[in-house]
């Protein structure tokens, strides 16, 4: 992991770099793919050049173990968090053993402990003070939280004449995970009004064809998606017929051989698909030195290792949300099903896998009598989104 | 003139006749910060509107002051205005043939201006300096010591331009600067390989500067190399139809492989070049990148451009190349380093990461140096120099115009320098031959007999050690005289290598295409003495086959 140099930022993104102040909260708002994480990391070195102490916290637990070994890897003193744990150690700094209030287990009471603070309930005010702190996925956390911050920063209790703590928030609404428990942009800055407000939407993660097949499957709102760079090159994503299994999966490893400086992750419909293709991968990878691992969703993140070069991560379909590798392999496209009356599910279904692409992207499949359903699903060769090497 | 700033309530009184100014913004002096030199707008990474807007993006500079500014345009945000400050001789020198305009209060320049003339850049507060200072990406590299705050300024008159010329297009003849200027920068990371060879470095920048239309000539004075490593026809056609598929790719719109290779076969095809040596190559290459065949190992052994070229297009930018060292691709340190030279010029110096720039200083004195040797100039002269040996390197210098633009050490010669000095230290005169870059010493034997010894040099293979190979041939194999080589005879040989008195072998040389006497010494550990017996050794024991076997003293 390295912070992008300036050509590999878009202009939107060196405007937040550049530009987005420090003395007063921030929010930058961008689709699935923006590169939000990044900047998170980017605005964290900034602060750490200023001086400033810096918490980076978020919702998932997948990513605070991808953004802790980033943070290590970049020789940053910045401390990664999840959402709970910052709170809650926050609140008894200032509180001691009185608890933060909760509507239910893990799940505070922000309105009630808006009320203690306001009240100055707080035992020890003063240590209830932070530097800056950064909320990735801002869009996962109840919107009564960004009031909280705000009732926090402004109290003169907790200030105590210094300057209020900084706050940078990177969010989507598109992506919220619960239909209940999170905040659109609009709620954050309702909450946060003097927050100024950037916005990324340039593709960051895929490349141009990866992205246009991408697009190519979305079928949810205009916003949520980010947009295609124009110009941009890449390699063409492609679809293969191969004989066997065997040898769709020797494709992954001699593609890997190849560019053994890269990830790749190989995206199966289900876990018989999975424990099939891992016994044979196993074999393949073992002969020239590289190693396979199995991720599902629940595989405990702190097992998974995303760093370590010539590694092929076999993953569900279900799975892959939050993940991205280099060269993505979607293989056994026989063993997908649809129909006419799920065609949009398994085209959201599509984009997902997809998206995880960040240069390389192989659609394959083998050991079939006809050719697989989902075929007809994917862009015709006139179309010229995919490459068709069958 | 149109109005462009507001500096509302500014009151200008600084003054330096000297000096002139021209007024940008921060994000412009970062692509100034990430190049080395102030262009005009068209060649500019990521230009936004400032003062150039209004000269067709030629850059204005006014004299002794700055204009009283009512209107403000272009976008320009005061707090994040930048007025940088040159001598005025210093932009005439550089301008030279193109100045656009020029009155008493204002000239107008259509050229590259390195930005290590600059006096001083200033910023609009203290904050506003040490802000942009902290927030530059690492490959902006800078030095806060040219920043100030803006002072006073004095206002100068606006005054009629009179006569102007037009604004000549420099944008591709500034990006090629930037584009060799990279190849060149990537270049310095060569301390690290070890190289044993250097001498195609010459014919990769003459070939790369006659691509772009300059009349480039190696200078007869040049330092002698050995021509192991010459670029073939079919490489050398290759790499002239890949050098501007390479100047014209933005890195940040991306680009692949199969991308510069179609461009590539599409050019060759254009031109009716293609050979059907480079049709096999281009269809090797394309089943290589389809992961159709496994990627070779690209060391050192046939044709080096031809491989670099592949190791280019399969780690396509230098952090990738500099990652293939402990890959599967395994590249030698010749084809390493022609492909990052590929890799750099793709870059440019602008987009240039920071380990390839330097300090800020070093690199600007480059940038600087590089618009001398370029700039206005339709040929270009390099020279070759050697820099005195020091105890652990001998440096060849590469200066274009007379201008040094890069340093490459060569490990091996200076293993050669000490063997040279350690049989010196016991009165012995070796010879060098530098095509070969060896040694060579003939001695005179008993009976009137002669026998000749290389010094060649043994690849590195880590450790520290120098190791150095003494040959003496004895039986001559080329051409048809290897049939000499019957069954019989290897056996004899091999016997002979048995034997307790031999302190070397023998071995087939095929360089030579000779069977030697060989033995392979650690400089490190040699005393003068004890390499004088062992040379010796060599020769008397090739020279005793000649002698005993063929009847003959041929070597």
């Amino acid at each position: 992991m390295r912070l992008p140099r300036r050509s590999e930022l878009s202009d939107q993104q060196e405007d937040f770099l550049m530009e987005a102040p420090f003395d007063r909260p921030v929010l930058c708002v961008g689709p699935p793919g923006t590169g939000k994480t990044v900047l998170a990391l980017y605005r964290g070195a900034l602060l750490n050049k200023k001086g400033d102490s810096v918490d980076l916290i978020m919702h998932s637990k997948l990513l605070n173990r991808y953004v802790e070994r980033s943070i290590e890897e970049l020789d940053m003193d910045i401390g990664s968090k999840t959402w709970h744990s910052w709170v809650y150690s926050l609140w008894g700094k200032g509180n001691g053993r009185s608890k933060l209030p909760e509507l239910e287990q893990f799940l505070p009471d922000f309105m009630k402990a808006v009320g203690m603070v306001i009240a100055e309930k707080l035992v020890k005010p003063e240590s209830m003070y932070w530097d800056h702190l950064i909320v990735d996925e801002g869009q996962d956390f109840p919107k009564e939280f960004y009031l909280f911050l705000t009732v926090l920063r402004k109290q003169e209790k907790i200030v105590l004449g210094r300057l209020p703590p900084g706050i940078t928030i990177f969010a989507d609404e598109n992506q919220r995970m619960e239909e209940t428990r999170n905040s659109t942009i609009r709620e954050i800055l309702s909450y946060m009004p003097e927050a100024a407000k950037y916005e990324v939407t340039a593709n960051y993660r895929n490349s141009g064809p990866i992205a246009k097949l991408a697009s190519f499957f979305y079928v949810g709102m205009s916003t949520g998606i980010p947009d295609t760079p124009k110009n941009v090159h890449g390699l063409m994503p492609q679809i293969r017929r191969f004989d066997s299994l065997k040898e769709e999966l020797q494709s992954v490893v001699n593609w890997l051989h190849n560019n053994d400086d890269l990830s790749v992750g190989i995206i199966v419909p289900n876990r018989k698909v999975q424990t099939n293709i891992i016994s044979i991968i196993n074999a393949l990878a073992a002969k020239i030195g590289l190693k396979v691992q199995k991720y599902s969703s629940g595989t405990d993140a702190n097992t998974i290792d995303f760093y370590t070069n010539r590694t092929i991560t076999v993953v569900c379909d279900k799975s892959c949300k939050g993940l991205e590798f280099d060269g993505v392999f979607i293989p056994q496209l026989q063993c997908y099903k649809t129909d006419g009356a799920n065609e949009d599910f398994f085209k959201m279904k599509m984009y997902v896998m997809v998206s995880r692409a960040r240069s390389y992207l192989q659609f394959s499949y083998s050991e079939c009598s006809e050719k697989p359903q989902v075929l007809k699903m994917l862009p015709t060769p006139e179309q010229e989104i995919i490459k068709w090497r069958i | 003139m149109e109005n462009i700033i507001d500096v509302n309530g500014l009151q200008f009184s600084h003054s330096n006749d000297r000096c002139c100014y021209f007024i940008t913004s921060q994000r412009n002096l970062m692509s100034f910060l990430g190049a080395g030199m102030i262009v005009p707008a068209s060649s500019q990474f990521r230009y936004k509107e400032d003062s150039r807007q209004c000269f067709e993006g030629a850059i204005p500079f006014w004299k002794g002051g700055i204009p009283a500014l009512k209107e403000s345009g272009g976008g320009f945000d005061k707090k994040r205005m930048v007025v940088v400050e040159y001598y005025i001789d210093d932009i005439k020198r550089y301008a030279d043939n193109f100045i656009v305009a020029d009155n008493t209060s204002l000239m107008i320049v259509n050229a590259p201006i390195p930005l290590l003339n600059v006096v001083t850049v200033y910023l609009d507060s203290d904050d506003e300096i040490t802000d942009f200072v902290m927030r530059l990406p690492s490959d902006v590299i800078v030095d806060p010591k040219f920043f100030k705050v803006l002072p006073n300024l004095r206002i100068i008159e606006e005054e009629a331009l009179g006569e102007t010329k037009k604004v000549e297009d420099i944008a591709l003849k500034v990006s090629f600067i930037d584009s060799f200027g990279g190849g060149l920068r990537a270049l310095n990371q060569l301390t690290s390989l070890s190289l044993e060879n250097v001498s195609y470095i010459s014919d990769l920048f003459l070939v790369c500067l006659e691509n772009f239309g300059y009349k480039a000539l190696c200078s007869p004075l040049s330092y002698r190399l050995g021509c192991k490593t010459e670029i073939t026809a079919s490489a050398k056609c290759i790499i002239h139809r890949l050098f501007p598929i390479l100047q014209g790719i933005k890195i940040e719109e991306g680009y692949d492989q199969f991308y510069i290779l179609e461009r590539l076969e599409a050019s060759l095809k254009e031109e009716g070049n293609l050979s059907s040596e480079v049709a096999e190559w281009l269809v090797y290459v394309k089943r290589v990148l389809d992961t159709d065949i496994e990627v070779p190992i690209l060391s050192d052994d046939g044709d080096l451009f031809k491989r670099a070229i592949l190791l280019f297009l399969l780690r396509p930018n230098l952090s990738r190349l500099k990652g293939s060292v402990n890959s599967s691709i395994s590249p030698g340190p010749i084809v390493l380093s022609i492909a990052t030279f590929f890799a750099g010029y793709t870059d440019g110096l602008c987009r240039l990461e920071t380990e390839y720039k330097g300090y800020y200083e070093e690199f600007n004195k480059f940038t600087k140096s590089l618009i001398g040797s370029l700039w206005n100039l339709s040929e270009v002269t390099m020279n070759i120099s050697g820099l005195p040996p020091s105890d652990t390197s001998l440096s060849l210098v590469y200066e274009l115009n007379q201008q040094a633009l890069l340093q490459v050490p060569v490990q091996k010669i200076i293993i050669l320098e000490r063997v040279l000095e350690l049989a010196k230290s016991v009165g012995c005169e070796l010879s060098y031959n530098n095509d070969m870059q060896e040694l060579l010493y003939r001695f005179n034997l008993e009976g009137e007999r002669h026998q000749i010894v290389y010094i060649e040099m043994m690849n590195l293979q880590g450790g520290g050690l120098d190791v150095i190979k003494l040959v003496s041939p004895c039986l001559n194999l080329s051409g048809s005289k290897l049939k000499a080589l019957t069954k019989n005879v290897a056996v004899d040989f091999l016997k002979r290598n048995s034997s307790d008195s031999m302190l070397c072998s023998f071995a087939f040389n095929d360089k030579r295409q000779a069977i030697v006497a060989q033995s392979l010494q650690v400089v490190n550990i040699l005393s003068g003495d004890d390499f004088m017996i062992l040379l010796k050794h060599v020769a008397v024991i090739a020279d005793e086959y000649e002698r005993d076997i063929l009847g003959k003293d041929y070597f």
